[in-house]
């Protein structure tokens, strides 16, 4: 078991604002975790921090990859609108790869493998939201990453698309033995892909529950619907982060 | 073609008059119109000068004709050449030097806040010296030559083109920034794919900007501050009353800096500048006005 990254304790603020109480992780290669939690509960926070844009506050965090080998798929996909498709991936190359001929040929592997190929030549805004997703996953596996984070990457897709495409990456990252971690806010989303999912509290978070899911079969096989045992997590989940809706209304009552 | 009715429907936003201004009259949209426009304005100034001309000894206001002989006397001339040539030159120089120098402390100044802050006041307080003033001490400090011309360009041109860098800086998106800083792109990456493509538009309206002001400023300045170019032919010209000779000049300036503009810069406008509407489609009047109607309005305001 090869660690890939470990959060001891972590906590951070803004300002005077506590975003993270308490939250440790520890991710092994391979292997897929997902952070749900109520909205601003500082999950894309946890994950910045993971990226290395954001300082961890108290706490420590043992990264044992290069930076370098990081991948980030946002949520508002963040592809260079001058640029084409093929471009927007020969971008993260040109510090990676030196040779021209090697880096376009990298990058047209990288669009082939989801599902873009012919698009090479479309700029961002001549693809469809799906395809502009596609193309973002695709410039954070080109760079050979180890890690990807996803941070509520499907959000504002519809649920058919957002389903298949949690399944694509799914299969793609486990093919490619990366390791990943989601952030979402979509309980379904995070018990099809993940291997483990931290639930987190309200703000300030911290880590209420842990749950394992290497063993569980996630979906009937021929329906592709969700599991009874799923099903039953699920539940869980929704009315443990619903206490927690309810903690934060409270306290803004009280104010 | 757009029919009538999906015309409506996209401009619904815009006043009646407006929308009367930008749809039912070609006269103001169409390639041919423009053209027409130019005849036009072009045709009645000549009719204006050769009239006020009649009333005038060519001494003092000579007519097109008397200009027109006075300019092909002087294109004749092989000391003309080396003339425009040094005009040429030292315009091109402050040009370069304002363009790098105005769009480094532009960039600096949209990077730092520290920098926009110091400078700004200074570039408040450089708009407000008169060109003049520069040639005036540049030719204490340099004395007749190239200097005082290509420094008065350099001098007053920096700030208009760092202004607008830095205004561009500001346009940039930072999640963008943010992107290329978690996949660790390196800095000249992230100058070539990200601030030179965002920036073009605004770097292009720099060199706009510059080399309007470059050219008109390089021939004052070399009317007093130097003893060759065409601003000094001009001093020449009007220190023994040919004001025949002075107006072929003035033809010839005006021209250059139309072909500067008209010739060469917007011509490769669409090759150089990033837009976030142009990429599919044409870049007629007409083709602006289906894609976004706002653009479309812009344009046409723009163009009068």
């Amino acid at each position: 078991m090869r660690l890939i990254v470990q959060l001891q304790h972590v906590a951070k603020q803004f300002g005077t604002l506590p975003v993270i109480a308490d939250v440790s992780v520890t991710l092994v290669a391979g292997e897929i975790i997902s952070l749900v939690g109520p909205s601003g509960c500082g999950k894309s926070t946890l994950l910045r921090i993971i990226a290395g844009v954001e300082t961890v506050g108290d706490g420590q965090m043992q990264r044992y990859i290069a930076p370098e080998r990081i991948g980030f798929v946002f949520q508002d996909v963040r592809l260079l609108p001058w640029r084409t498709a093929l471009e927007n991936i020969t971008f993260v190359l040109r510090d990676r790869i030196a040779d021209k001929t090697q880096r376009y040929a990298r990058a047209q592997r990288a669009l082939q493998g989801v599902g873009l190929a012919g698009f090479e030549g479309y700029f961002p805004h001549q693809l469809s939201g799906g395809m502009q997703k596609r193309a973002a996953i695709a410039r954070a596996l080109a760079i050979d990453a180890e890690l990807i984070l996803f941070d509520e990457p499907f959000s504002d897709l519809d649920l058919p698309l957002r389903l298949l495409l949690i399944q694509e990456i799914q299969h793609v990252l486990k093919d490619r033995g990366k390791t990943a971690v989601y952030v979402t806010h979509d309980i379904r989303e995070a018990l099809t892909l993940s291997d483990r999912v931290y639930v987190l509290s309200a703000r300030p978070a911290y880590v209420k529950e842990i749950i394992d899911l290497h063993e569980l079969p996630r979906r009937e096989s021929r329906t592709g619907a969700l599991t009874p045992e799923l099903l039953a997590i699920e539940a869980r989940i929704i009315a443990a982060l619903q206490t927690e809706t309810r903690v934060q209304a409270d306290e803004s009552s009280i104010r | 073609m757009p029919s009538p009715d999906l015309d409506k429907v996209r401009l619904g936003f815009i006043p009646q008059a407006r929308r009367l201004f930008l749809v039912r009259n070609p006269l103001r949209t169409a390639a041919w119109g423009t053209t027409l426009a130019w005849v036009i304005s072009i045709g009645t100034l000549l009719l204006l000068w050769h009239m006020a001309a009649s009333f005038y000894p060519s001494a003092i206001l000579p007519g097109p004709s008397e200009t027109l002989e006075a300019l092909i006397w002087l294109v004749g001339r092989a000391s003309f050449y080396t003339h425009l040539r040094l005009t040429a030159g030292r315009g091109a120089a402050g040009f370069t030097l304002a363009m790098s120098i105005g769009a480094t402390l532009g960039f600096l100044m949209g990077r730092y806040r520290l920098i926009a802050w110091l400078l700004n006041p200074l570039v408040a307080i450089s708009t407000m010296v008169p060109p003049i003033f520069w040639v005036a001490v540049m030719i204490i400090w340099m004395g007749l030559g190239s200097g005082p011309p290509v420094l008065v360009v350099t001098i007053t041109a920096t700030p208009l083109v760092a202004v607008n860098v830095a205004q561009g800086m500001r346009s940039i998106p930072p999640r963008l920034l943010e992107m290329a800083n978690i996949f660790r792109a390196s800095w000249m990456t992230r100058l070539r794919e990200v601030y030179l493509p965002a920036l073009s538009g605004h770097l292009f309206a720099a060199a706009l900007i510059a080399v309007r002001f470059a050219w008109r400023t390089v021939i004052m300045a070399e009317f007093i501050g130097s003893t060759n170019g065409l601003g000094n032919r001009l001093a020449w010209a009007r220190q023994n009353l040919e004001m025949d000779l002075a107006f072929a000049y003035l033809l010839v300036m005006v021209s250059i800096g139309m072909t500067l503009e008209y010739g060469i810069l917007r011509p490769a406008k669409r090759r150089l500048v990033w837009e976030a509407d142009a990429e599919d489609g044409d870049d007629t009047a007409e083709g602006i006005r289906n894609r976004h109607p706002a653009a479309a309005f812009q344009a046409v305001s723009q163009q009068h």
